[in-house]
């Protein structure tokens, strides 16, 4: 017979801090889900990111202070997971396993819509850092000085941020302009 | 394309996009992800250092780990693998919560029949593939399926029992386990299959086995007591504790006319002391539940109603009418819930001294059309409970409402299936599923085809009430269907043109289709009813049209299992048997039609008896079939009995038995890649070229089926699961 002994107190309490926990990111979820989605560009992408940071979240659950501040705290921890992804692509070719012709994004939510907008396909040529400003500011309707909050940066780093994020994305369309017009 | 961009046209550019995009919402394994995380054991830091010392412990501990992975490597290199196993088992949590890769994707059919409270006033229930721990003080809620675990294998759960440490122990065919909402604590191997258990007020643990024996577990140790007066240990279906020690336990047997009669039992440590001759006529009904009250009496429930002992005195509280559970409050009164047998309305009865007030479906209750189930009732600290199979109900302010599950999709619900229902399997399954992609699939379940989509399921009533068999979408979207009437009789194959179904075959059993889309049904020939005749329609962009039969043939028919077609065009026809169940010996179970005839085909290798189950052909022309020995009379279920896949690649066959370590096969599929998958009695296993792989093991499995995209779905007693790709992936 196998018998493992719990410390039963320990556990009601881990059980209560679960509960809270679970309380708290549930909302977060489906904005989550949409943040990691635009910033990485593809659902499965975005899942695997929200997931990290549901992980990340609860690991280090016990050092959030403020209970109040979740939201921007969780935020954080899912855009930086989101940022550790886009340079990680960067670094690292993935080869595809599957046909080639099979195209994994075919059908993706967030794929689709930024593809049918020419600014949308230009964000790839953002670095992570502006492409989470942009889409922090776009997408989620955050001014710059929520942004600097979120990321833990000065509110200037988000402006300058943004404003390399302009000059990136008219470079990559103008390019794109001169290729059409050939 | 626009030339020139400024940040003004950039900003509204970006902002209309962002206001213009999709808003799509997280999936439903993304929000249910954060309940899985917490479930986990956490893994904290081992070492709390301060924050300033942040990147040195990185670094200390990276250094640690490769520290360590030499040692191990060299320690390896030294006494062999042992060591590294050893110490791998020593990492191992066998308490924590292992994902099993399988995703239910099936709703909630609330058939929660088996309700227990635990002492922290938590309600536990199991059933429709679940185990739920509701919490009546906060109305919350968590389940667990075996997504979790596949230690919550519904097929090896067959009922809870309260944990005196925290939780419940599952009780499982021949284990025990103790899960008290985060992991699996204690696991107790009884050897022999578990009728009824149950933990004494000592922690000790009480288990009547099939075998005839009582079996007591005190630590590590099992003592199995083997004089107890068992007259069938199969049916011992209820055993309580007392707060002495003693053993009861109760009998429940049911004759083939549907009498029923029961025996209570006492062990008392040293002998057994029959009581049911000697205490109440009440007694001699099956036995249902036996509850040790907090005041030191105990209530047995059974057939002819419900009985009080109290100081070596029995008291009939509930004459004349079946008593299934009971339970009593903190305020001494009594609560007994019962199901009428016939259709279903559950009641309950709350008795206080002499006075007795009853509540039924006026009052909120599941009312009558419901499935037939025991209802168990339990009271906590919050409130009066009964586990239905419509549901968990909770009284208050005079009536009852259902708490658990908050919705049951229409149609989904518990059906009561006449002649098909019966004690211990109370849910109508579904009876195959119908892979189209990762999120979409088909799953046919009695009179309804059930769609899921993109994470919902949408219902298909079958056409003219039938009971849904088989179907197949297929490239231009047509869906074909094979039907049958509900006493099992002859079939029908309709194909869906708008939200009409049209007949188009009268008598077909079985469907399939070949590389080309040409769809191939399989049934009695209405002109020569001891006939089958198999016919294949086409579509020709705008209908479908019937372009070719066979010859009627009687070398096959009865319950026809598949129709394929190889690549040399030759036409398989397969049967279980002539009369469905049991098998006549002696009926041939597969034949093919080529050149203008029929011909009886028995595969070289296989077993002498031929039956098949499923017959489908690979991308590359060759012809499987899944068959089974019906002559090897072993067990009740003709599945359980010798099974084998043959592969038929034009000229010759190639078997694979137990003796390629695959056995009790029920169903299996192909995929895109040649690989074939074979649900079996233990898991999932998949054959690439000669040899088979268990993929899923330790979870009884039904029907499967293989997208195009290579996702893998499968029904079992959870109802309908997809395999994640990581599991798949070879």
């Amino acid at each position: 017979m196998l018998r493992v002994t719990a410390h039963e107190g320990t556990q009601r309490e881990a059980e209560a801090e679960a509960e809270v926990f679970c309380r708290l990111v549930a909302p977060a979820i489906d904005a989550s889900y949409q943040l990691a989605g635009y910033l990485l560009g593809n659902s499965a992408d975005a899942q695997d990111a929200a997931q990290d940071a549901v992980v990340k979240a609860w690991t280090s659950f016990g050092s959030l202070r403020d209970r109040a501040l979740f939201d921007r705290w969780f935020r954080r921890i899912l855009v930086n997971v989101c940022r550790d992804r886009l340079r990680r692509r960067h670094r690292v070719r993935w080869v595809p396993l599957d046909d080639p012709a099979d195209d994994p994004e075919a059908g993706d939510p967030f794929a689709l819509s930024l593809a049918r907008d020419a600014v949308g396909r230009a964000l790839e040529a953002c670095s992570p850092d502006e492409r989470a400003v942009v889409v922090l500011h776009y997408w989620n309707d955050m001014s710059t000085a929520d942004i600097a909050a979120t990321l833990g940066v000065p509110q200037g780093t988000v402006k300058f941020r943004l404003h390399t994020a302009y000059a990136a994305l008219r470079h990559r369309l103008e390019a794109a302009s001169k290729e059409a017009g050939r | 394309m626009k030339g020139r961009w400024t940040d003004e046209e950039l900003d509204h550019a970006l902002r209309l996009l962002a206001t213009q995009g999709r808003r799509p919402t997280a999936p439903a394994v993304l929000r249910r992800y954060p309940a899985d995380v917490v479930a986990r054991p956490m893994h904290r830091p081992w070492l709390a250092w301060p924050g300033s010392w942040r990147s040195e412990r990185r670094l200390l501990v990276a250094l640690a780990v490769a520290g360590l992975l030499l040692a191990l490597s060299a320690g390896t290199l030294l006494v062999g693998s042992n060591l590294l196993e050893r110490f791998q088992q020593l990492l191992h949590d066998p308490s924590a919560l292992t994902p099993s890769g399988i995703e239910v994707v099936t709703p909630d059919t609330g058939v929660y029949d088996r309700v227990v409270s635990d002492g922290d006033g938590n309600l536990w229930a199991e059933g429709a593939g679940r185990l739920v721990r509701y919490t009546p003080a906060t109305r919350t809620a968590r389940t667990w399926t075996v997504s979790d675990d596949l230690r919550f294998a519904a097929g090896g759960v067959s009922n809870i029992t309260p944990a005196r440490a925290g939780g419940v122990w599952l009780i499982g065919e021949r284990t025990l386990r103790r899960f008290d909402g985060t992991g699996f604590r204690e696991s107790v191997d009884v050897g022999a299959t578990i009728a009824a258990a149950v933990e004494a007020p000592d922690h000790s643990l009480w288990a009547a086995t099939w075998d005839g024996y009582l079996v007591h577990v005190v630590g590590a140790a099992l003592t199995r007591i083997s004089d107890a007066p068992l007259h069938s240990p199969s049916d011992v279906s209820a055993i309580a504790v007392d707060d002495a020690g003693r053993v009861w336990c109760g009998w429940w047997l049911e004759s083939e006319g549907g009498i029923e009669s029961g025996w209570l039992s006492r062990y008392d440590g040293s002998g057994w002391v029959n009581l049911t001759d000697s205490a109440s006529a009440r007694l001699v009904g099956g036995i249902r539940s036996i509850t040790v009250l907090p005041d030191g009496s105990m209530i047995v429930t059974s057939s002819l109603g419900a009985t009080r002992l109290r100081d070596d005195s029995w008291t009939d509280l509930s004459a004349s009418r079946t008593a299934d559970s009971a339970a009593m409050a903190p305020d001494g009164s009594l609560w007994i819930a019962r199901a009428d047998l016939t259709d279903g309305p559950v009641t309950v009865e709350h008795l206080i001294g002499q006075s007795s007030t009853p509540f039924g479906p006026a009052d909120g209750l599941p009312g009558a059309g419901q499935p037939i189930a025991m209802p168990s009732i339990a009271v906590t600290k919050d409130g009066v409970f009964v586990g239905t199979s419509s549901g968990i109900y909770e009284l208050g302010a005079g009536r009852w409402g259902r708490v658990w599950p908050a919705t049951i999709q229409p149609g989904l619900e518990q059906v009561v299936v006449a002649g098909e229902q019966s004690w211990g399997s109370s849910e109508v399954t579904f009876s195959s599923v119908v892979a189209v992609s990762r999120d979409e699939a088909w799953a046919p379940r009695w009179k309804t085809f059930w769609h899921f989509s993109n994470g919902s399921w949408t219902a298909l009533q079958a056409p003219d009430s039938r009971v849904a068999k088989n179907l197949l979408p297929t490239a231009d979207g047509t869906l074909w269907a094979i039907v049958r009437s509900a006493d099992g009789g002859v079939g029908a194959a309709f194909e869906l043109q708008g939200n009409q179904w049209v007949q188009m075959a009268s008598a077909p059993t079985a469907l399939g289709a070949d590389a080309s889309g040409t769809v191939w049904v399989a049934g009695a020939d209405g002109a020569s009813p001891a006939g089958t005749i198999v016919r294949s329609f086409a579509f020709d962009g705008q209908t479908w049209s019937e372009r070719f039969s066979t010859t009627p043939t009687a070398l096959v028919t009865g319950c026809l299992s598949g129709v394929a077609v190889g690549g040399d065009r030759s036409v398989w026809l397969g049967s279980s048997g002539g009369g469905c169940f049991p098998w006549q010996p002696g009926q041939p179970g597969l034949a093919r039609y080529r050149n203008g005839s029929w011909e009886l085909v028995r595969p070289s290798g296989a077993s002498a008896t031929v039956a098949i189950r499923d017959l489908v052909t690979a991308p590359d022309g060759s012809v499987w079939a899944l068959g089974w020995d019906p002559s090897v009379a072993s067990g009740s279920s003709t599945l359980g009995r010798r099974t084998w896949v043959a592969r038929f690649d034009g000229t010759a066959w190639t078997v694979f038995d137990a003796h390629d370590g695959l056995a009790d096969v029920v169903d299996i599929a192909l995929a895109p890649d040649g690989a074939v998958w074979a649900t079996t009695f233990d898991g999932l296993a998949r054959l690439d070229g000669t040899a088979w792989t268990s993929v899923v093991h330790g979870l009884p499995l039904h029907s499967i089926d293989v997208a195009p995209d290579g996702t893998v779905w499968v029904t079992g007693d959870f109802g309908v699961a997809r395999i994640a790709a990581s599991l798949t992936r070879r």
